[in-house]
């Protein structure tokens, strides 16, 4: 592999990479445990430069097909790079308080990224199995890094051992499809099964294993054990950087997989996906409502979401993508937000329950405030951006047919009103034991106004950022004239 | 001859080689055990019983000893075919060198190499 002018498509994720490792120097070299946060910022931004200035507009694949650029993937690694800057905005604070290892921290946060990237930036089945490890492998030793926690040790010890199986599960989902279709790269597949599809028992069991393999990435019943665990015991910023870009990046391997490798069995692949998104959706809300712990109840409430942005999946039209890729991006900056607010209130009542959050409204009223918005995301009440995503997603399903479905979303989405609705009740209704002010570090408050900010304009002005998603193609232009 | 004779003899030999070896050691060898050579692996370390608490240190080297062969395996085939893979070559194993110097001032600065 000689270089060439390949190499500047996938210069972003080179930055990305060597940003870890200076961020990891930072660490090791100062004292200081803010610079290597900084470092991480500042390649992040890089980056997105990088991605935006020279990247964006590019259609074409490298390298055998083993790398692909286009604009779903150009609009996912922008995604991916937001979330991973907010996440190390955010814990500044957190990694101070708690004495996590800063360099170490921000290098495999920045890894992770990486291995999202290339899971979004490919049509070939091992690049992105080899993403999936290596956002898999970091996510396992970031949820064990609180090390004095037992609950954090548990839930990475459960990631590996659950993370390990999906993975073998999804390898051999590969492997399976790989037989019938005697190729690794989506497209080549696609023709392969054009003109027919032989050996369709062991091609539909490939079909199950991807499902169920990437179902446990995306924490959706019944593969979602993990989750709450996991979300609750990992430090919480890397819970909200797990729900976010990880569930994100889960998403966005299974439509270039599904979409542009499978469509031959689509009619398949279709019931399975609408079977599991009612059960995600509907086992969610109804197991959120008995949490009395914040972070388990924002736990099954990602579950409950990963089934609204699965409704994407079984409508499978143009117009489902490019809401469910907008479902993703106003969810994930409601639940950074969400989770900033979370952070603060960790750093004073270390249970993390809802109970926790009375008198807020009182205390840090403007925290309270945007917590309250993020919630009236989460349900999808206007002028919020989870209304819009709703609403989208919604009119997607009714298009193609599935208005039953719709009406099982709309449903659910009222199910969810009392315990999104209770965190806001015990912030402004119920008195709490003090009401001592809580100061806000910078980075949490600048996350909560980042997050407040988008959900809002994502509510209100939502063309640009529709504009923006719906000129994304799964399918990428340079394929559909064939190979 | 039938087309799967050689597997035959294949796994005949594969059977043949570890019971010769096995026969022949225990007719020539000598045995005078001290308690050094009757522990496991020979390692130095002692092997507790698998209850309760152990350190860890041992498996922590192991690891490290992984890390270097790897690198080392790496070198070896770089260095083979040095020439034809020029500049290039040069490169890529400096980038991967740089990746890997890291790490090892890493696991030294966090005392990784204190094996007292």
């Amino acid at each position: 592999m000689p270089v060439d002018g390949s190499l500047r498509l996938i210069l972003p994720e080179i930055i990305v990479a060597g940003t870890g490792l200076l961020a990891l120097t930072a660490g090791l070299v100062s004292r200081r445990s803010r610079l290597p946060g900084f470092v991480s910022m500042l390649g992040l931004a890089a980056a997105a430069y990088f991605l935006l200035a020279e990247v964006a507009g590019e259609t074409t694949q490298i390298w055998s097909g083993t790398v692909l650029v286009d604009g779903f993937s150009t609009l996912f690694k922008a995604v991916f790079l937001g979330i991973a800057a907010l996440i190390a905005l955010v814990s500044f604070d957190y990694i101070e308080r708690n004495g996590l290892p800063a360099g170490e921290f921000h290098l495999l946060v920045l890894l992770a990224t990486v291995g999202m990237m290339f899971m979004a930036g490919s049509l070939n089945l091992i690049t992105i199995y080899i993403g999936l490890e290596c956002l898999a492998l970091a996510s396992y030793a970031l949820t064990g890094m609180l090390r004095g926690s037992a609950k954090s040790t548990e839930a990475s010890l459960k990631y590996i051992l659950i993370g390990a199986i999906s993975s073998g599960v999804i390898l051999f989902g590969m492997s399976l499809v790989f037989g019938v279709a005697g190729s690794v790269h989506l497209a080549e597949i696609n023709a392969a099964l054009a003109g027919g599809t032989p050996m369709l028992p062991v091609l539909l069991a490939g079909m199950v294993f991807l499902v169920a393999g990437l179902g446990v990435k995306m924490a959706a019943v019944p593969f979602h054990m993990w989750a709450p665990d996991v979300y609750h015991g990992a430090p919480a910023p890397v819970a909200a950087f797990l729900i976010t870009a990880s569930e994100a990046a889960a998403f966005a391997a299974a439509l270039r997989i599904f979409l542009v490798g499978l469509p031959a069995i689509q009619e398949h692949w279709t019931t399975v996906f609408v079977a599991l998104a009612v059960i995600t959706m509907t086992f969610g809300n109804v197991t959120a409502i008995v949490q009395t712990n914040m972070r388990r109840m924002l736990a099954y409430s990602a579950v409950a979401q990963a089934g609204y942005v699965m409704v994407g999946l079984a409508v499978a039209s143009e117009r489902a993508v490019s809401a469910m890729i907008y479902y993703l991006i106003a969810y994930a900056f409601a639940t950074i937000g969400a989770f900033a607010v979370v952070i603060l209130l960790g750093r004073y009542h270390p249970a993390e329950d809802i109970a926790d959050y009375r008198g807020l409204g009182r205390r840090a009223p403007l925290l309270a405030l945007t917590l309250t918005v993020f919630m009236l995301s989460f349900i999808g009440i206007p002028p919020t951006a989870g209304f819009f995503g709703k609403f989208y997603l919604f009119q997607s399903a009714v298009a193609a047919g599935m208005p039953w479905l719709a009406l099982i979303m709309v449903l659910n989405s009222m199910v969810s009103i009392p315990y999104y609705w209770g965190v806001v009740q015990t912030m402004y209704l119920r008195e709490g034991e003090t009401d001592a002010p809580l100061p806000a570090p910078a980075g949490v408050r600048w996350t909560a106004a980042i997050g407040l900010a988008a959900t809002l304009i994502l509510g209100l002005f939502p063309d640009q950022v529709v504009q923006l998603v719906s000129a994304v193609q799964v399918v990428p232009a340079l394929l559909s004239g064939g190979l | 001859m039938h087309p799967y004779a050689p597997l035959l003899i294949f796994i005949g030999l594969a059977l043949l080689i570890p019971v010769a070896i096995s026969v022949l050691y225990s007719l020539v060898s000598s045995r005078r055990p001290d308690p050094v050579k009757s522990t496991p692996y020979e390692s130095g370390y002692p092997t507790p019983p698998i209850e309760g608490r152990f350190p860890a240190k041992f498996y922590f080297i192991a690891m490290l000893f992984v890390i270097f062969d790897v690198e080392a395996a790496a070198m070896y085939s770089w260095a083979v075919l040095l020439r034809e893979l020029g500049a290039y070559g040069l490169a890529a194993m400096a980038l991967f060198l740089i990746v890997f110097i890291l790490g090892d001032l890493y696991v030294w600065k966090k005392g990784g190499f204190d094996w007292t």
